[in-house]
């Protein structure tokens, strides 16, 4: 979004300043829309703005490129949090699609510890780029249908999760499946990491809890071809307890439920503050 | 055999009886149109207006190899990712700009539609246009009907093309350079003209977005997402060479087909079968084998058979007779088979209507074999039987493939919304068409 944001600006033709200024706020509009509401980007846009006090489109952009910096940087700190974990002939359990996952298995491997992955399916998009990602970078894995992992539960020794944001309340929004997986391990007490930045909380009280539901009425031939109508449910995030994760790791180090939350907090009140002081348009 | 001495005398009524039949089940689809095709013929056969041997020899045998050998090769460059290739780099160099992917979509639809079925352009373009514009926020309604359009000019431009240039290309003679020179100024005109009236009907949504900064960033947003797609894809550019080099020359060997002394289909087989034997390794067979539309050849194959039946009878020399004494002016007469065929064209397949209307035009330019231009009758019905089929929404396949794709993709087009743009943009390219054949016809 922030790398859109740049060419976007480097594209326009807009001469006018108060055009400019409209144009920005219709863009904040939409960045505020975008459900879940990212922490990360809604603040990025805020901080590009104030920084640059809306017209100097040559500072904004010189912005966005210090905020890509340290939006990387925090990524490498969080990988290099994830060399602490001792995968060495480990079996580990991966479920969804998470850049900081990938990372954290590839940074694994390159301080030479020896593990082997089980795939659990989800989507076929994301289950397919997973497998790629394994074969490309040259670890072992096996793939299992998500439903079936109680087979494996004895050979699976934790499993690593990332998570679309951390929300007030304790509550981790995840792709849909990965809460009953984790009830799951967590009852055989497998350890359980989930690798996300700090700066991807969502740092606002929660005020209404909405599940984005999506139903589709279906159409199918069962029993000697009789067609069947019937309403199918899909539902497009899961909201998983920090209390049934272990780890939690983020680019300032490994942490418990307890710390998570303490951070969760000590952030939410740091940025509060900061917000009052920021000029929005 | 006593019962074909039976019904001697009722051939005609049963030709015209099987041929109604089937063009109506095709109009109002009653059923599978290669099947209604098939068993009409079988019929003809059955009830002695045709003997075998009579109805397998009236089945033009270059046209289902030339069918079959093309998409054998667009089944084939398809595997090789290289549509998707283009289709991500038009979508990349046009920046999201809606006022470039308007111009760049439609121009390869037409270009490609005239080197590639029309209905397998339209599976290529449409979706991925509909996400690039949706992505964009825009409603894809006017992008698709204008694909759809373009892919009907520019599928008229070719022997190749569309189905009723190859049936008339190959059952007349008439070689593949000669459709690029004679047809090319009309169809480029017409492409030029229905572009401008796209872009002067629908300016709001297809102008540029250099002063719109959020439109700005959503296109970037979503050709972001898209690289990223793309950066998954692994892509054998070996293979794509392949592919592009011998579709090159199969596309070199019809503009040579003359030097060559091959009929066309021999071309097309060379290629397909030269394609097959370079890329094996990456292609299953089979596979590449059950993608060619075996309904298609079959409805040709029962369509050649039932106008065969109707020429037995003589009903189509009548027909034709008629038409010659109607009217002894020759511009009238391109007129009426332009027109004629184009109206017509908007509501019933074309393929079928060609079909009936090669053996009738055969007597009519028979009739006018003194007149310096009587060739000029084919190009009226080449031109009147493509660019109607722009007409409505069920006037030709691509048509229909591109509605039902939209559909899909939840863009709702209905017979009159698309009848809105269809209707005057049709009028349009006969109009072009009539100014380009009677100054043709008259000064040339």
């Amino acid at each position: 979004m922030l790398e859109s944001f740049e060419i976007a600006l480097r594209q326009h033709r807009i001469k006018n300043r108060e055009e400019l200024l409209k144009q920005f706020s219709e863009i904040f509009e939409l960045v505020e829309t975008i459900k879940p509401r990212y922490a990360i980007l809604i603040d990025s846009f805020y901080k590009i703005f104030n920084q640059a006090k809306g017209h100097d489109v040559e500072r904004m952009i010189r912005n966005i490129n210090k905020i890509k910096k340290s939006y990387c940087k925090e990524m490498k700190d969080l990988t290099r949090s994830a060399e602490k974990i001792k995968a060495n002939k480990k079996t580990i359990l991966i479920y969804d699609h998470s850049h900081s996952v990938q990372n954290a298995l590839r940074q694994l491997q390159k301080k030479r510890q020896k593990f082997s992955v089980l795939v659990a399916e989800q989507d076929l998009e994301k289950t397919g780029d997973n497998i790629a990602f394994l074969h490309k970078s040259n670890i072992p894995f096996k793939v299992v249908p998500s439903y079936m992992v109680s087979h494996l539960e004895d050979s699976i020794d934790m499993a690593f999760f990332g998570a679309v944001t951390f929300q007030e309340g304790g509550r981790f929004v995840m792709d849909p499946g990965s809460k009953s997986i984790i009830s799951q391990l967590r009852l055989e007490k497998k350890p359980i990491y989930l690798f996300l930045t700090t700066s991807k909380f969502s740092l606002w009280p929660v005020k209404d809890v909405k599940k984005q539901v999506h139903v589709k009425s279906d159409i199918r031939n069962h029993h000697h071809f009789e067609e069947v109508a019937f309403e199918r449910l899909k539902f497009s995030h899961d909201r998983v307890p920090v209390d049934l994760v272990d780890h939690v790791v983020t680019e300032k180090g490994i942490f418990n439920p307890e710390q998570t939350k303490k951070e969760f907090a000590s952030l939410m009140k740091t940025r509060k503050e900061e917000r009052s002081r920021l000029e929005l348009p | 055999m006593l019962l074909h001495t039976l019904l001697d005398p009722y051939h005609l009524p049963i030709a015209i009886g099987v041929f109604t039949f089937t063009f109506l089940a095709i109009i109002f689809d009653l059923f599978d149109k290669a099947v209604v095709a098939m068993a009409g013929a079988i019929l003809l056969i059955l009830l002695g207006v045709l003997n075998f041997d009579q109805a397998i020899e009236a089945i033009n045998f270059e046209i289902i190899a030339l069918l079959a050998a093309m998409m054998i090769i667009v089944e084939i460059a398809q595997q090789s990712g290289f549509f998707k290739e283009l289709n991500f780099k038009l979508a990349k160099y046009s920046k999201g700009n809606p006022f470039l992917i308007f111009l760049f979509f439609t121009l390869i639809t037409a270009f490609g539609s005239a080197f590639l079925d029309n209905v397998t352009t339209i599976l290529i373009v449409v979706p991925i246009t509909v996400a690039l514009v949706r992505g964009l926020g825009y409603n894809p309604f006017i992008f698709v009907v204008a694909e759809i359009m373009f892919s009907n000019i520019g599928g008229a431009w070719t022997l190749i093309g569309d189905p009723p240039n190859v049936l008339v290309g190959t059952e007349v003679g008439i070689s593949f350079n000669s459709f690029l020179v004679n047809l090319s100024i009309p169809i480029g005109l017409s492409l030029l003209l229905v572009l401008l009236a796209f872009y002067a009907t629908n300016w709001k949504i297809l102008r540029p977005i250099h002063h719109n900064l959020p439109k700005l960033l959503m296109s970037n947003v979503l050709l972001k997402k898209i690289e990223y797609q793309h950066k998954n894809v692994k892509l054998n550019k070996a293979f794509i060479w392949k592919v592009l080099l011998i579709l090159g020359f199969t596309i070199l060997g019809f503009l040579l087909q003359f030097k060559l002394g091959l009929p066309i289909a021999v071309i097309a087989s060379a290629g397909a079968f030269l394609l097959m034997l370079v890329v094996h390794k990456k292609i299953h067979v089979h596979q590449v084998f059950s993608t060619v539309e075996w309904t298609t050849l079959g409805f040709f194959g029962g369509l050649f058979i039932i106008v065969e039946g109707l020429a037995k009878t003589g009903i189509l020399e009548i027909f034709a007779q008629w038409l010659v004494t109607s009217t002894s002016n020759f511009n009238l007469l391109i007129l009426l088979i332009l027109w004629g065929s184009g109206l017509l064209s908007t509501l019933i397949n074309n393929i079928p209507f060609v079909t009936v209307m090669i053996p009738i035009l055969f007597t009519v330019v028979g009739h006018f074999s003194g007149h310096p231009h009587a060739d000029i009758l084919w190009w009226a019905l080449i031109l009147g039987a493509a660019l109607g089929g722009n007409g409505t929404m069920i006037g030709a396949s691509a048509n229909v493939i591109g509605v039902d794709l939209a559909r899909k993709d939840g863009v709702k087009i209905t017979f009159l919304s698309y009848l809105k743009y269809s209707l005057p943009i049709t009028l349009i390219t006969l109009v072009i068409s009539s100014a380009y054949l009677l100054i043709w016809a008259t000064y040339f």
